[in-house]
């Protein structure tokens, strides 16, 4: 996935107003925005994300680890 | 376009998820009605809805009383003696195959995730068991995890609900085609509710 297509999913999952999101954006996981996560990550990435996970992600930079930053062009 | 069975609004569902029943209104005692009533009329529930009106025991038991008349489908979600929800199939449209459905869930669960449940049940109902071919759905604008939720189970945007609808401005039109349920978003759904359940 681009990884500019990759910020937009997670800007409207999250629903972040920032206009510039960064590695260091900081990011609160809902429990709505936690099921869509889950589900955009085992549609896009086939991976499967714990709940104990999901508490760990605390910046966009995590979200990109957790994807692996070669996975995004 | 496969047929509908209509007859199938009218039953009661075990689900496969352990304690947890589709019973419909026709079947509920009248404490569950009205403790259903009471939740429906919650500020919190009623104020998402199109219809954000009180409605009183009087005129909700006669409505129940009716529906054996029609084409509608209207069901509790129950887990053990526990009423959680609601979901509706309604306005059926013989030629599409279509109903407008609806849903809604206890005060005490709403931020849960539990939407994403009820929804599931929903298009399972209507997809697996009525067979129709869409599902309709009008959402406030303003209730964003109801649209967020409406995503996940792959609705197609219509437009902004018709301004000249006696409703206004204030919704947003959406559906649900039943090729979309079967071709992944059963799988890609039941995967999500199991994480709530």
């Amino acid at each position: 996935m681009e990884k500019k297509h990759f910020i937009a999913e997670v800007k409207e999952i999250l629903l972040l107003d920032e206009q510039d999101i960064s590695p260091d954006t900081n990011i609160e996981i809902d429990s709505m925005a936690s099921l869509l996560l889950i589900a955009f990550l085992d549609e896009h990435f086939s991976k499967s994300i714990s709940q104990e996970q999901l508490k760990d992600l605390k910046q966009i930079k995590d979200l990109i680890n957790f994807v692996g930053a070669e996975n995004l062009k | 376009m496969q047929k509908v069975a209509l007859h199938a609004l009218k039953v009661d569902y075990v689900l496969e998820k352990d304690g947890y029943h589709l019973i419909n209104y026709s079947n509920l005692s009248q404490k569950d009605s009205l403790k259903l009533l009471a939740i429906r009329n919650h500020h919190s529930v009623r104020t998402r809805m199109v219809n954000s009106n009180l409605i009183s025991e009087e005129n909700h038991l006669n409505f129940i009383l009716n529906l054996p008349k029609q084409n509608v489908g209207y069901w509790a979600l129950k887990y053990k003696n526990d009423l959680l929800g609601s979901i509706s199939l309604v306005d059926y449209n013989e030629k599409e195959g279509s109903f407008v459905g609806g849903n809604f869930i206890a005060p005490k669960i709403i931020g849960s995730g539990f939407g994403a449940v009820i929804n599931y049940y929903m298009h399972y109902v209507a997809f697996e068991k009525i067979k129709c071919n869409k599902i309709k759905a009008i959402v406030k604008k303003d209730n964003i995890n109801a649209i967020r939720i409406n995503k996940l189970f792959g609705a197609i945007h219509i437009n902004e609900y018709d301004s000249k609808n006696e409703i206004g401005n204030d919704y947003i039109s959406l559906e649900f085609p039943a090729e979309y349920w079967i071709n992944g978003i059963k799988e890609k759904s039941r995967k999500i509710i199991e994480y709530v359940l």
